[in-house]
């Protein structure tokens, strides 16, 4: 199967700065991926080099099995575009924006499809751009990029601005897209947000691709702090044959371990001694991002 | 469905100034036609300033009606279009990356070629639009007074403005697409323009110098030549070719380069300056957000 987006060796340098490094990604048709990454990491880069507004220093990439670069008109046939800046004409209304973007794009418009995303975002197309708040010009931004049901969606901080409720509608707009078989490539660094809407997401850190995972087994890989309480006195350091878990902190009949990886193998280990309670904290998706970043830094 | 979109936003974002301009030329076409007769017998025994010349040239001397007509009119007219030609040009692609609408813009797909000869083409329709209000004008002074020029010269010599304005056009297309920013795209061709304008002046004036003239737009777009010999094809076709290679010269220069993210100009050196500033600073790693990638 072709790869809806796809990343090869993908490299953009301004003088010395490199703002992509050879970002090999592979986007799977009809998957909702969350591209995450501090502010200057390279998402938007990424996103405009797919979108040849910006042209790579080195590599390619495909949508599709189209060449972004050398065709690009097809590959922009095919896409849906939400930038992480967005700026319309105030002097439009919503729906000659809307127009207005069919026309530059010589798609037709499907009335009936527009009036249903107007109708799902409560967005009144009817009044001028200059007169919507800034969330209004975000629904706007998201039902422009929908309009032509593209097979491929790039949005740059999709949800900022909007409040939760709508926020919500969004997604649940995005998910049915996914559902008909759309491939969603978003950026974000809401992390409650992404780790709801998507199963897998790629970490970016200056430029360089840290990780392409599925958010469980990033989990499952995550260090845990587990406080276990034993029923009698708690069992010598090095009783527990799990080499994977690390004594924080140690009190007469409770033990606080810092478990990396195989949690399983943790609780294998454990089991050999009488447990009477045992606590343990889910890992957010910030505290192992930071763990990647932090490991990229170092 | 609208089937070219960039050319209606052009006359749409454009309208006001298109209907000022030609409420103003409209006015200045009766105001000169119609002051005339009491201009004529003093402007008889008057010295034409000096500079001035090149503007009235063949039309005859000053006091003749169409030599009157090319200096009252005609010698300013066409840099009231050119203004608006410039404003419009640099707008359609610094000003749009300015107002960081460019990034949408060309995510649709529609080829960067494409989108610059539609501007091109919204443009060159909105200075031709503003030019056609001289024509009722003319009509309207005619009929008042009846002026001593065909109406046929008059529309050849507004037709003639046209020329030399979408050269303009095209020239402030190609600033705004090979420099960074619409403030240099603007300097470039309001330079081009007043360097163009003073030469002619000299070279008008000084028969030694008239090579001076002939390197400037305004000499091939000479309007009192046209009132008084008819419209020069030839001429015409020189400032179109220009017109024809500036605007090829700006979509190869448009398709290379990148597209400026929003707010920002395109910087061909931002990068290089960057480099430099950390190397100034040894030791001091920035961790900001790069330029280029917000």
């Amino acid at each position: 199967m072709t790869a809806a987006i796809e990343c090869v060796e993908l490299t953009r340098r301004y003088g010395d700065h490199t703002a992509l490094d050879r970002l090999n990604l592979s986007v799977r048709e009809g998957e909702m991926l969350g591209f995450l990454g501090p502010n200057g990491a390279g998402k938007s880069t990424t996103i405009r080099l797919l979108l040849d507004l910006i042209r790579p220093t080195s590599g390619h990439a495909r949508v599709l099995g189209h060449d972004c670069q050398r065709e690009s008109e097809q590959v922009r046939r095919l896409i849906g575009y939400l930038p992480g800046d967005l700026r319309l004409w105030g002097n439009m209304t919503g729906q000659g924006t809307a127009d207005f973007f069919a026309g530059v794009g010589h798609r037709a418009a499907d009335p009936a499809w527009t009036r249903e995303l107007a109708g799902r975002l409560e967005l009144d197309l009817g009044k001028r751009v200059s007169a919507y708040s800034k969330g209004n010009r975000q629904k706007l931004g998201i039902l422009v990029a929908l309009l032509h049901r593209p097979r491929v969606l790039l949005l740059d901080e999709p949800t900022s601005g909007l409040d939760p409720l709508v926020q919500r509608v969004a997604w649940d707009l995005l998910r049915d897209e996914v559902r008909r078989g759309t491939t969603v490539f978003f950026s974000s660094h809401v992390l409650s947000e992404v780790e709801q809407v998507c199963e897998r997401v790629a970490v970016l850190r200056e430029g360089r691709l840290v990780a392409v995972e599925e958010i469980a087994r990033m989990k499952a890989r995550a260090v845990r702090h587990v406080e276990v309480t034993f029923a009698g006195a708690a069992p010598e350091p090095g009783a527990i044959a799990a080499p994977n878990a690390r004594e924080l902190r140690r009190e007469p009949r409770t033990i606080e371990f810092e478990v990396s990886g195989d949690f399983d193998a943790f609780l294998k280990a454990l089991a050999h001694h009488t447990v009477a309670d045992l606590r343990t904290e889910q890992p957010s998706l910030d505290e192992i991002l930071l763990r990647y970043y932090e490991e990229v830094a170092a | 469905m609208n089937r070219l979109p960039l050319v209606a936003k052009t006359l749409r974002d454009y309208r006001v100034s298109v209907v000022a301009i030609g409420l103003t030329i409209v006015l200045m076409a009766l105001v000169v036609m119609l002051v005339y007769p009491t201009y004529s017998e003093a402007l008889a025994d008057m010295e034409v300033p000096a500079g001035f010349e090149g503007f009235i040239g063949e039309a005859g001397d000053w006091s003749s009606p169409a030599g009157f007509l090319a200096a009252e009119f005609f010698s300013w007219i066409p840099l009231v279009l050119i203004v608006l030609a410039i404003i419009a040009g640099t707008g359609a692609v610094a000003g749009e990356e300015a107002a960081g609408t460019m990034d949408l813009l060309l995510a649709q797909p529609v080829s960067r070629r494409r989108y610059l000869l539609e501007r091109f083409a919204g443009i060159a329709l909105a200075v031709t639009l503003a030019a056609a209000f001289a024509l009722p004008g003319f009509a309207i002074g005619k009929l008042a007074i009846g002026y001593d020029v065909s109406y046929w010269r008059m529309t050849q010599a507004t037709v003639n403005m046209l020329p030399v304005t979408y050269l303009f056009v095209a020239l402030a297309l190609l600033g705004s697409s090979a420099l960074p920013g619409r403030g240099a795209a603007t300097m470039l061709s309001v330079g081009v323009v007043v360097l163009a304008y003073f030469l002619y002046s000299i070279g008008a004036a000084v028969e030694a110098l008239d090579w001076m003239a002939k390197v400037t737009p305004f000499y091939w777009s000479d309007n009192s030549r046209v009132l008084a010999h008819g419209f020069d094809w030839l001429r015409a076709g020189v400032l179109l070719a220009v017109a024809g290679v500036l605007l090829a010269l700006a979509v190869v220069a448009f398709e290379r380069r990148d597209i400026a993210s929003t707010g920002r100009a395109f910087r061909p050196w931002a990068a290089l300056r960057r480099g430099r500033a950390r190397e100034d600073a040894p030791g001091h790693r920035t961790a900001t957000t790069p330029a280029h990638d917000r």
